[in-house]
């Protein structure tokens, strides 16, 4: 993949970490709290807060990437 | 619940670490090269990445990160753990918009935003105004809430008469002082000790709130047992629907990272290197001492002050809003006092007389993030009306000497500005000043205004003078609609259409919305129409 094209995926990918984080994308793992029982774990930990490592991790390994591929100090003064 | 005092550790602490602040602020007196504005503003513009990255991050990080955070969390559950995903976009900001507005800057000799976005937009008068308006209306309510989290802070440790008053005076008053006398430099060497300090007592108080519980096989269990809507979206009072935790979070960080004092940073690095480092640092460590710091005490604080009574009922006020547990506080606003309530009661029994010293040295943290976040906004409410206003329209002649003294005259107006805020507002019956979270978002909601013109002025170079100005105008109108104060002037005409505007998605997110529409439709409309100078 050429630079270009791999920022541009990068881009969304983050962009998509971030909307299904802590935006919309919650609605796929929210506990239903009507249901007659409801699950509010995952791994013995609150499956929200697994949710938010999750896309933390996703979002760290972008930074990553980009740091050690994409950020450029040439323009640098 | 037991209350254990402190004894005298707190006090032998934050006197050491209040000592310390007043040395630097001296050392960068002593160390000043000049009156030079650059010098006084920017250090010499020589920041290396540890103390970049360091003032970045304490600048950032307030008593909203300490205090506010898991008093949210507290509140609402682990929903707004989620608000910790905001850091990384922050971190992305610092290298994507501040290698560039460090390079335009270091070019040209800007000192403040208002600088690089007149000239860019050939605005000498009023978007040098406008933006100095932002700094004003972002920095006040800032440093308002780090003022009120010392007398918090201080109302807490040393039960008694008057001690949020004193607490909150003191605060004032020191960081008043520190800046005044050693400008950039000191800021930036206390921002070093104080963003250590933050980084660790995060983390001391995330660790320390599993420890009370026996670990975090036991922590998570209890957790796990939480009222169902402690544990769900959006939360226990339905605030944190995904619209509002995701436009809060997106929008605060890069509001953060654009507001008059991250952008001043940018200008005070050495070079691009030196912010790409920061960025790093900054999305790697700092996230971490939200998740599994400040965030775990919140949630740690619903098993150990139940928000809800033995018959599963929720404790409220005469006004029928929720409060937290009696032991914790009788207003809806001391949700913020968790953290403080748990380390002090929990620590010391605990771990006895270390369990003591580490709870001061994380009250000693919060502290530092309060001051120094305080300091960083008043430092660059200072440049923002000396070189903005003072040196552009009232004086321009006026001596280096001349321009810093009045520089720190404004630093002693503004502090007392948002003492008098804080201590007014402590005594109002119907008091404007709310959750610490709830504020600082408001605050944010202001500097995010920036955004557009922001974003064009580095990457797009499209948008024309009269788009910045109604984009900006606009944004601002929105946000004062929206917020606390307007039904307080103008009653309560409207607030079907407005509260259902503020239950969707953050006020900043609203008036940017706004304001970027209206920046690209007159834009559109002005393009190759500009006379110069407005």
């Amino acid at each position: 993949m050429n630079p270009t094209s791999e920022k541009r995926l990068l881009f969304t990918l983050f962009v998509l970490a971030m909307v299904m984080g802590s935006g919309p994308g919650l609605y796929l793992i929210n506990p239903d709290i009507s249901a007659p029982n409801p699950s509010f774990t995952t791994f013995g930990l609150p499956t929200i807060y697994v949710w938010g490592l999750f896309w933390y991790a996703v979002q760290l390994g972008i930074i990553l990437r980009a740091y050690f591929h994409h950020w450029k100090e040439e323009d640098d003064a | 619940m037991p209350d254990h005092s402190l004894g005298s550790i707190p006090h032998v602490v934050l006197g050491l670490y209040l000592l310390l602040l007043l040395t630097f602020g001296l050392q960068g007196y002593r160390r000043r090269k000049n009156e030079h504005q650059d010098d006084y503003y920017l250090a010499g513009r020589s920041q290396g990445w540890l103390v970049t990255s360091l003032t970045i991050m304490a600048t950032f990080f307030s008593s909203f990160a300490l205090l506010g955070a898991p008093g949210m969390v507290y509140r609402d559950g682990v929903v707004f753990a989620l608000f910790s995903l905001n850091v990384p976009v922050a971190g992305v900001a610092i290298y994507v918009l501040g290698t560039r507005i460090r390079r335009i800057g270091r070019e040209n000799g800007y000192l403040t935003p208002a600088d690089m976005i007149s000239a860019h937009y050939g605005s000498p008068v009023a978007l040098r105004l406008i933006v100095a308006l932002i700094g004003l209306l972002y920095a006040v309510p800032y440093v308002v809430i780090q003022i009120q989290a010392g007398g918090i802070l201080s109302e807490q440790l040393f039960p008694g008469r008057d001690t949020f008053e004193t607490g909150a005076s003191l605060l004032a008053l020191i960081t008043m002082l520190y800046i005044m006398v050693g400008g950039m430099r000191s800021v930036a060497w206390t921002d070093v000790v104080q963003g250590g300090l933050l980084v660790g007592g995060m983390l001391l108080a995330g660790t320390c709130a599993v420890a009370v519980l026996g670990g975090p096989g036991l922590f998570f269990k209890a957790v796990a047992s939480l009222p169902p809507k402690s544990l769900s979206v959006p939360g226990t009072t339905d605030y944190w629907v995904p619209g509002m935790l995701f436009t809060a979070s997106a929008f605060a960080s890069l509001g953060s990272m654009i507001q008059p004092a991250q952008w001043m940073r940018f200008y005070a690095a050495r070079s691009n290197d030196v912010l790409k480092r920061s960025a790093l640092i900054f999305a790697l460590v700092l996230t971490l001492c939200f998740f599994f710091g400040v965030m775990l005490v919140g949630l740690g604080g619903q098993v150990l002050y139940p928000l809800v009574d033995v018959n599963g009922l929720y404790h409220m006020n005469d006004a029928g809003k929720l409060i937290p547990n009696p032991a914790v506080g009788l207003t809806p606003n001391s949700f913020d006092q968790i953290l403080v309530v748990v380390l002090k009661n929990h620590l010391p029994e605990l771990l006895g007389s270390l369990g003591a010293v580490l709870a001061a040295l994380i009250l000693v943290a919060i502290m530092a993030a309060a001051m120094s976040t305080a300091d960083s906004n008043l430092h660059a409410l200072s440049a923002l009306l000396t070189h903005d206003v003072y040196d552009q329209f009232l004086r321009p002649h006026a001596s280096q000497r001349e321009r810093t003294w009045v520089g720190r005259a404004i630093i002693a107006l503004a502090t007392l500005l948002a003492l008098a805020l804080v201590l007014a507002s402590r005594h109002s019956e119907s008091n404007p000043l709310s959750m610490i979270v709830v504020l600082g978002l408001l605050a944010i909601a202001f500097s995010t205004q920036l955004l557009p013109m922001t974003v064009d002025m580095l990457y797009l170079q499209w948008g024309t003078r009269q788009g910045a100005i109604a984009g900006v105008a606009v944004g601002l109108v929105v946000i004062f609609i929206l917020s606390p104060f307007f039904p307080m002037v103008f009653g309560q005409s409207g607030q079907g259409l407005i509260a259902l505007m503020k239950r969707s998605i953050d006020i900043g997110a609203w008036a940017l919305f706004f304001n970027a529409a209206t920046f690209v439709a007159v834009s559109a409309y002005t393009r190759g129409t500009e006379s110069p100078n407005a």
